[in-house]
């Protein structure tokens, strides 16, 4: 087993230091294919961007565009069948796994422990001491504005709760990088708003890095500071928008200013042609 | 007292009601003479019967013999169906290795072991153990292998990205996954453990609730073999009532929220 004794020590949490001047994430010429009846079949195709230390990058496209498949290559849950992804300068696959968080679309809290056991397990597999693990725990709770949750199942709390519990898990541990799989569509609009908000909140005050996957154009805007578009399948990089919009924002106002509406302007004449051939009108 | 439970009160004493109505009307219909008592016995001369094992202490080591068969073999049984289960969940190519060999044996009635097992471990309590062993160990095997394929797959990736070691994916994922799906299946293997014990007994022993109902038989004692068959379903009644709140322990995070107030 891998010795992580010294990660918590280590400043994850601040990108700078050794990694200055690195890029969080670089993904070079990606290509990725699976094995389909006979042939193989592209999911992504020659994708390449990177992602500055500190950074919040939306990655939009039709869905079926590749975007779990991305997030997935640059976790090193999969393998890249071309290219490379670099995380901080290493490798996907040999990342140390404390530096990547990864909040799930579906649920991926572990039914038979309770919110704050939940929350203190990233700690635990580092090597934490139960007492200390669960006290940290608990100020993540407090953070997430989960306190008096503490010993509610995650079968015990609303979808948003849930949520909420998921952050907290995965910022407890500090990771550099926290890739994140369209983390809040099965919420209602005023929760998705809420938790759009507070992310942002725990985003300045982490200073991780986030790539936020979603296939929900004015989500991608209001939160990030890039957004790359995809194509529709196979998944290319069709192209890549900054975002000037001041922050700290509030999602759901930001949404009603001009340079939001300009943005979304822009970049929805790109995703829109994606949109619809991926439907069938082309 | 709350509506629940002076409902659950009322229903209690109705099934009990029920139940001396038809014990009454056993007793009444053989003191008719509309029954024979050669055949069916009646409920006060069971009641007697019992009153007399537990009077003479007869009965203790009988029970004890069951219980311990039972107990044993239940827990080994559950114990090793539920380390080969997860050993052939987490290794696919075992698995479909042995799950033709293992359906057929599922299928078996596993009674026709019994004179190999006889054969092997004599006719004393080993065999009986062994007997239960060979059944419950399936429903132990089969749950688990249900229960760590049901294991959410988002779960399983969270976990790992988390940098779980293949160590703690099993302590913190698949052994609690598997140990709920156990302890709901406790229940239904106890029953199994009981059958397997009290079979073995009845084709050879010296010993057991087994002993005394197939020995009563033989001797024409219905009375005997009434309160054999009494005995044991008092037994299995307790012993799953307990099972009952270890498993309303064990499985809260499967509940709703509590409405409090």
């Amino acid at each position: 087993m891998r010795v992580e004794v010294s990660a918590p020590a280590l400043p994850v949490a601040a990108p700078a230091g050794d990694d200055r001047g690195v890029p969080a994430v670089e993904v070079v010429r990606l290509t990725r294919t699976f094995a389909g009846t006979g042939t193989a079949v592209p999911a992504l195709v020659d994708v390449s961007f990177t992602v500055a230390p500190g950074e919040f990058v939306s990655v939009v496209g039709p869905s079926g565009c590749g975007k779990s498949t991305l997030l997935h290559l640059i976790c090193g849950l999969l393998r890249p069948s071309q290219g490379e992804v670099r995380i901080f300068g290493t490798p996907a696959g040999r990342v140390q796994p404390g530096r990547i968080g990864y909040v799930f679309q579906r649920d991926a809290l572990l039914p038979w422990k309770t919110a704050l056991d939940n929350v203190a397990l990233p700690l635990l597999l580092r090597g934490t001491p139960p007492a200390r693990a669960r006290q940290t725990a608990r100020a993540w709770m407090h953070r997430v504005g989960l306190a008096g949750f503490e010993h509610h199942y995650p079968s015990q709390l609303s979808g948003g709760m849930r949520k909420r519990v998921a952050l907290a898990m995965t910022m407890v541990y500090h990771p550099a990088l926290i890739l994140m799989d369209e983390p809040f569509a099965a919420l209602d609009v005023q929760t998705r708003n809420l938790m759009e908000n507070e992310l942002l909140a725990l985003w300045a005050q982490t200073a991780s890095t986030i790539l936020f996957v979603t296939h929900d154009l004015e989500e991608a805007i209001a939160l990030a500071d890039r957004v790359v578009v995809l194509t529709r399948r196979p998944g290319r990089v069709k192209a890549i928008y900054t975002v000037d919009l001041p922050r700290p924002r509030d999602v759901t106002e930001v949404r009603g200013s001009e340079a939001f509406v300009a943005t979304y302007r822009r970049i929805w004449a790109d995703l829109r042609d994606e949109v619809l051939a991926a439907h069938g009108h082309a | 007292m709350t509506h629940a439970r002076r409902q659950g009160l009322a229903t209690a004493g109705a099934q009990a009601a029920a139940v001396l109505t038809v014990l009454a009307a056993w007793e009444g219909a053989v003191r008719a003479g509309r029954l024979s008592q050669e055949f069916v016995s009646r409920p006060g001369a069971v009641a007697a019967e019992i009153w007399r094992w537990i009077a003479t202490g007869e009965l203790w080591p009988h029970l004890g013999a069951t219980v311990s068969a039972a107990l044993a073999g239940l827990v080994l049984g559950l114990g090793l169906g539920a380390a080969l289960g997860l050993l052939l969940a987490l290794v696919p190519l075992l698995a479909d290795l042995c799950e033709p060999a293992l359906a057929t044996l599922n299928a078996t009635p596993r009674i026709v072991f019994y004179p190999v097992l006889a054969l092997w471990l004599g006719l004393g309590i080993a065999s009986k153990i062994a007997l239960v062993v060979t059944i419950v160990a399936f429903v132990g095997l089969f749950t688990v292998l249900e229960a760590v394929r049901a294991v959410d797959r988002t779960v399983v990736a969270q976990v790992r990205v988390l940098g779980a070691s293949s160590a703690a994916m099993l302590r913190h994922v698949y052994l609690p996954a598997t140990l709920v799906w156990i302890a709901a299946g406790l229940r239904t293997s106890l029953g199994f453990a009981f059958v397997g014990a009290i079979l073995g007994e009845y084709m050879a022993s010296m010993r057991g609730l087994g002993y005394l109902i197939i020995g009563a038989q033989h001797l024409f004692q219905p009375a005997r073999v009434m309160a054999g068959l009494v005995v044991a379903m008092a037994l299995v009644w307790a012993l799953d009532a307990g099972l009952a709140t270890l498993d309303a322990r064990w499985s809260a995070w499967r509940q709703e929220p509590r409405h409090e107030g």
